[in-house]
């Protein structure tokens, strides 16, 4: 069977539907969460080197 | 280490562990995630791709089993187009494969006819060999042409069996969803933050109470700390929350949902809190207004935030406005097994910090007395 131009347009498309792929979500967001609650530690951690410089 | 004094720690490594873990890992219920064309004009036959996200005859190849078709194993069968409303469809039992992403091909002929038939969006089923069905709702919208008037419709108007997708069947995966797909997951990560902000502000809460009872600076400096690591896990709320959305709903911040506008007067109302407390330098009077605003704040928060989101006429946020939540449509029990773990794993893990940064103002304020 000869494919028309729209059906291949359409196969294309489909394609590219069935390839996106979300999981990169998933990765981002776990990034996101732990820079962010290592970037609060490393600040905790600058406050403690001040107090035991203090004393 | 004393296990009763350090339970929680304990509680975030092993739950948070096991939820990053099994959040990752574990693979999604197949599901049609497109389909083309989208708009059918009647009068014909039309071919029709439908995309298998995770298709089930692909597994079953790629361990080289070969008893393809036999009940265990699901080929598709039959591909089924219902209206809402109607009690016939379109359907065809020629079902073919195309290409490697579990690509399925139907021809159907679309036919009105002299039937009183009007245009209007059909759900696509895919139809399993062991009686399953795979789903996409309103996917196709089927138009009469304008020469497709006469002659008998290939429409069956014969009432169709109920089509059940989400028949209650035990599996180790998660739900596929339109739309959602694999970042279903993040469930996992981008709701418990919020779970957490709310945790630690409600203990921030309870202990200005405390500290405007019995005058404890100690209380006030727990309080601040639980205020400021909250603060920590809203904001990251709010920045996964964005990049979820940015896939999911093509934006970073849908300005029309009750959610974000409640987020972010709240996240604001907290931001202020920073403001008043960083103004304020006599440790008695700052704990004294700070634990107040605290206490007058949380309510508002969780007003605008839980409240009012549910009030609202629509929202993409499911649990608010006409959309549902935390039924078993959007947490199945694959899905229960991993949230509720999360949310007590992040709360432990938020609480953590918290509690440390609270040990370090303490010693920061011993040294200031000294």
């Amino acid at each position: 069977m000869k494919q028309t131009i729209t059906e291949q347009f359409d196969a294309n498309a489909a394609e590219q539907l069935a390839q996106h792929n979300l999981m990169n979500a998933v990765y981002a967001v776990l990034i996101i969460i732990f820079v962010g609650i290592l970037l609060y530690l490393f600040r905790l951690d600058r406050k403690v080197s001040k107090i035991e410089k203090q004393s | 280490m004393n296990l009763r004094q350090h339970w929680y720690k304990w509680v975030a490594t092993i739950f948070l562990l096991y939820v990053v873990l099994g959040g990752l890992f574990l693979p999604l219920k197949p599901g049609i995630t497109g389909l083309s064309p989208v708009k059918i004009t009647s009068g014909g036959t039309q071919l029709l791709r439908i995309n298998v996200y995770n298709a089930p005859w692909l597994k079953e190849n790629a361990f080289g089993d070969e008893k393809i078709g036999n009940g265990k194993f699901q080929i598709p069968s039959k591909v089924i187009l219902v209206s809402k409303g109607t009690v016939g469809r379109w359907e065809t039992n020629e079902v073919k494969f195309s290409g490697d992403h579990g690509q399925l091909l139907a021809n159907i002929d679309f036919t009105m006819g002299e039937s009183k038939l009007e245009n209007a969006y059909y759900s696509v089923f895919v139809e399993l060999s062991n009686g399953k069905y795979l789903g996409l709702p309103d996917a196709v919208y089927v138009e009469r042409a304008v020469g497709d008037t006469v002659g008998k419709s290939t429409f069956l108007n014969k009432p169709s069996e109920h089509i059940n997708n989400d028949r209650e069947i035990f599996e180790m995966s998660f739900p596929n969803r339109t739309v959602l797909n694999e970042s279903v997951r993040n469930l996992f990560y981008h709701v418990p933050m919020w779970f957490a902000m709310l945790a630690l502000l409600a203990i921030a809460c309870w202990y200005a109470v405390r500290y405007l009872r019995f005058g404890d600076l100690q209380d006030d400096i727990f309080a601040d700390s639980m205020v400021r690591v909250g603060i920590l896990a809203g904001i990251l709320g709010c920045i996964t929350g964005a990049t979820w959305a940015r896939v999911t709903w093509q934006s970073w911040w849908p300005a029309a949902d009750p959610k974000l506008n409640g987020v972010a007067i709240g996240m604001t109302m907290y931001l202020a809190y920073l403001l008043l407390r960083s103004t304020l330098t006599d440790p008695y009077q700052r704990a004294r207004i700070t634990s107040v605003y605290s206490i007058f704040i949380f309510p508002i928060f969780i007003a605008l935030i839980a409240i009012m989101p549910k009030l609202s006429p629509n929202s993409l946020h499911p649990g608010s406005g006409g959309t549902v939540g935390f039924n078993k449509y959007d947490l199945d029990s694959t899905m229960r097994l991993f949230f509720y773990p999360a949310v007590i794993g992040w709360i432990a893990l938020y609480y953590w910090i918290a509690n440390l940064r609270y040990r370090i103002a303490l010693i920061k304020e011993k040294q200031l007395n000294a």
